[in-house]
């Protein structure tokens, strides 16, 4: 039967150097889609959860979804699952581009690397020709040098490069793995187990087509979709001209965008770092990942006397050539959260991320963080270097390069922001949930995420629960951001039905202007299965629990479903939302009751045999 | 009263980024869009002072109020 899944796996053991195809497990397929579901399902059968996660017993897997690589709009993602050293938790991280589909093309759904390399390595894949080869030369370079030498390494300039810079090697806790120079598994600190695993590379060229199982109604599903997508005025309009950042103004406008380490909710200079000013001054043009209608990428360009300024290395790094970014996230942690308002400081730290191949959320919370500290006076121009202070453009850039390198204090800001705050004698510094630090919305202005953020099991964040949607945008529906009442649902909502996107192999951002209507019979013509929405649901739900319990096994209990104190009891001082906290009591025992959880967060038995876990 | 109106995305293109507004005392925000001549369906999040009128076009404006205006948007 024809298919979109290509039902194989690679299994690279870096220890011993064995290379095997293997037939992916078709019940576990069925189970969990494929994507985040399907590698989560092997991460927890082949894995015990209380491992330390840069040893080798962890294991790193690249997965694409069956949607991945085929004519579906947005069908550009893929993900790498593992333990995360950051938070400990389970850790699923995605990115677009171009790499996931080539893996398709070259025949494989998922990658599983297990074990570790004594000297550093790179995977090379040419379709059937699968091998481990040496990446001594590239060990050490950021991830923009290593992918223009390994593609000429392998002769091939169509290559696709998925790497890890120095902060990956170095193994700076939120270190990421990139693609196409510009496009990364972000969050997590992913990047460090590949490090920690000594592979630095993978490159990955497929010349195999993809298969559908009924091309007519195939086709059929997908056109309506972008059409859905081209007539929205968020994907037709909004991201592809202002992209992601087009959410600065809207966000510092209504009191939910937090400044100076969320001592503020409102940036005084937020338009000086919005993707309105960044469209109007610094896009070059916009981009899109594979099979994407809507191309909210950003190719960005410094002024000539900005590439002068700040430059901290003689390396390869040419900053007048265009790059990429920021996105709104980007933006945030590295200006209004660290109160910088340099635009060009704020681009090339984002570019000075993605070579180093670093989170660049965590790299701005964590050295907004460091910022606080120095305002307390608990560390000061000597133990930090230089100075720290609020709104210092010099030091988001110089320190980004030093946090990728370790050198200095930039070792400590590699621990990111749960460990720098503890060391200094501050642990309420620390924005965050599970070790993970906050994205971009103010839980304290906007109710329903700071559920989101205190349940995710990923630590704080944004994608997996994305009720900002609905409490800012009105998508689906628009609900009150300062209401409690029907968060947990909405949360709930959210995050199963992301589990189902995710696992697809499409991006979320689709899902502003189309939905598990539109998604799920693709996935059926796709692959031929017959899922309803109501399956996917559950299977998102599935995949929910699945998640959670791994955390639970790993010692990550219930507890750890809060928020700071500074969100829980600090009111926003000033602004269009001030006085306002986070009412997290208020939602959520309604939303462990909602999941089948007892109040210490256990799935009762129950739930397993309804879920069939 | 006096209005202050600020304007958001490509909103900016046809409105510029800020207006000031006069208006007669009781006015709500369909007098707003009426007189600036900006149709609803092009706008999805309207704030008054920071606060969401949450679709209530008939929402009551005060002398020195300030509006932001965005079109639908989405972001992440
Ligand atoms: S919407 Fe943006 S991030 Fe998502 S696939 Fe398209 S270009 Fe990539």
């Amino acid at each position: 039967m024809s298919s979109s899944y290509t039902n194989r796996l690679l299994r690279v053991n870096l220890s011993d150097g064995s290379i095997k195809i293997e037939k992916i497990n078709q019940d576990w397929q069925n189970k969990f889609i494929g994507g985040r579901g399907l590698a989560t399902k092997y991460l927890v059968a082949e894995t015990d959860p209380k491992i330390d996660a840069l040893s080798k017993e962890n294991k790193l897997i690249f997965v694409t979804g069956p949607l991945t690589g085929t004519p579906a709009p947005t069908g550009a993602r893929y993900m790498i699952v593992t333990k995360s050293p950051l938070t400990g938790a389970v850790a699923c991280s995605n990115s677009g581009g171009y790499f996931g589909s080539e893996l398709k093309f070259a025949g494989y759904d998922m990658i599983i690397f297990e074990g570790a390399a004594e000297k550093p390595v790179y995977l090379s894949i040419y379709n059937d020709e699968v091998a481990l080869k040496d990446a001594s030369e590239v060990w050490g370079k950021g991830v923009w040098e290593t992918e223009e030498l390994l593609k000429s390494a392998e002769g091939d300039s169509e290559a696709k490069v998925a790497a890890i810079g120095p902060a990956g090697e170095n193994k700076v806790l939120f270190s990421c793995i990139v693609n196409e120079k510009h496009r990364a598994a972000g969050r997590s600190g992913v990047g460090a187990v590949m490090g920690s695993k000594k592979l630095k590379a993978v490159v990955v060229r497929g010349t195999k087509g993809i298969g559908v199982n009924n091309p007519t109604q195939f086709f059929e599903d997908i056109n309506r979709s972008k059409e859905i997508l081209k007539d929205s005025p968020v994907t037709g309009k909004a991201l592809p001209a202002y992209g992601t950042a087009v959410l600065v103004n809207v966000m510092n406008e209504y009191g939910g965008l937090p400044a100076y380490n969320f001592r503020k909710a409102q940036f005084e200079n937020a338009e000086k770092v919005s993707g309105e000013t960044l469209a109007d001054t610094r896009l070059v043009a916009n981009k899109a990942c594979f099979a994407c209608t809507i191309a909210c990428g950003r190719v960005t360009k410094l002024p000539d006397e900005a590439s002068e300024q700040y430059i901290v290395s003689t390396s390869s790094r040419n900053w007048k050539n265009a790059g990429e970014g920021p996105e709104y996230e980007n933006t945030w942690a590295m200006a209004p959260l660290c109160g910088v308002d340099d635009i060009d400081a704020l681009i090339k730290a984002n570019w000075l991320c993605n070579d180093l191949g670093m989170d660049p959320i965590s790299y701005g919370a964590t050295l907004a963080c460091a910022m606080e500290l120095y305002d307390t006076g608990a560390i000061d121009e000597k133990t930090a270097g230089m100075n720290l202070a609020f709104g210092n453009a010099e030091a988001l850039v110089k320190m980004a390069y030093a946090t990728g390198y370790r050198e200095g204090f930039g070792d400590y800001l590699a621990e990111g922001a749960y460990r720098l705050s503890k060391r200094f004698g501050h642990p309420e510094f620390f924005m965050g949930v599970k070790k993970q630090e906050f994205p971009a919305y103010d839980p304290r202005s906007v109710q329903g995420i700071g559920l989101a953020y205190a349940t995710n099991n990923r630590g704080a964040d944004h994608l997996r629960g994305y009720t900002i949607a609905s409490e800012i945008m009105g998508i689906p529906e628009k609900t009150d951001p300062a209401a409690t009442e029907g968060k947990a649902a909405l949360t709930k909502l959210f995050q199963d039905a992301t589990g189902v996107v995710d696992s697809s192999g499409l991006c979320v951002f689709s899902t502003f202007a189309i939905g598990l209507p539109e998604i799920v019979p693709m996935i059926n013509s796709a692959t031929g299965s017959n899922y309803s929405v109501d399956d996917a649901l559950k299977i998102g739900e599935r995949i929910w629990n699945m998640e959670h319990l791994y955390n639970l096994e790993a010692g990550i209990s219930g507890s750890e479903d809060t928020l700071p104190k500074r969100i829980l009891e600090g009111k926003i001082p000033e602004g269009p939302t001030k006085g306002m906290v986070n009412r997290l009591s208020e939602m959520l025992p309604e939303y462990y009751k909602l999941r089948g959880w007892d109040s210490s967060a256990t799935p009762t038995e129950a739930k397993l045999k309804e879920l069939d876990l | 009263m006096n209005i202050k109106v600020k304007f958001f995305a490509d909103l900016r293109n046809r409105f510029g980024k800020e207006s000031a507004c006069r208006l007669p005392e009781g006015s709500t925000i369909a007098d707003l869009f009426k007189q600036v001549e900006l149709p609803e369906e092009l706008t999805r999040i309207v704030l008054v002072n920071g606060k969401s009128i949450e679709g209530n076009m008939n929402y009551g404006l005060c002398d020195k109020d300030t509006v932001s205006i965005f079109p639908p948007v989405g972001g992440g």
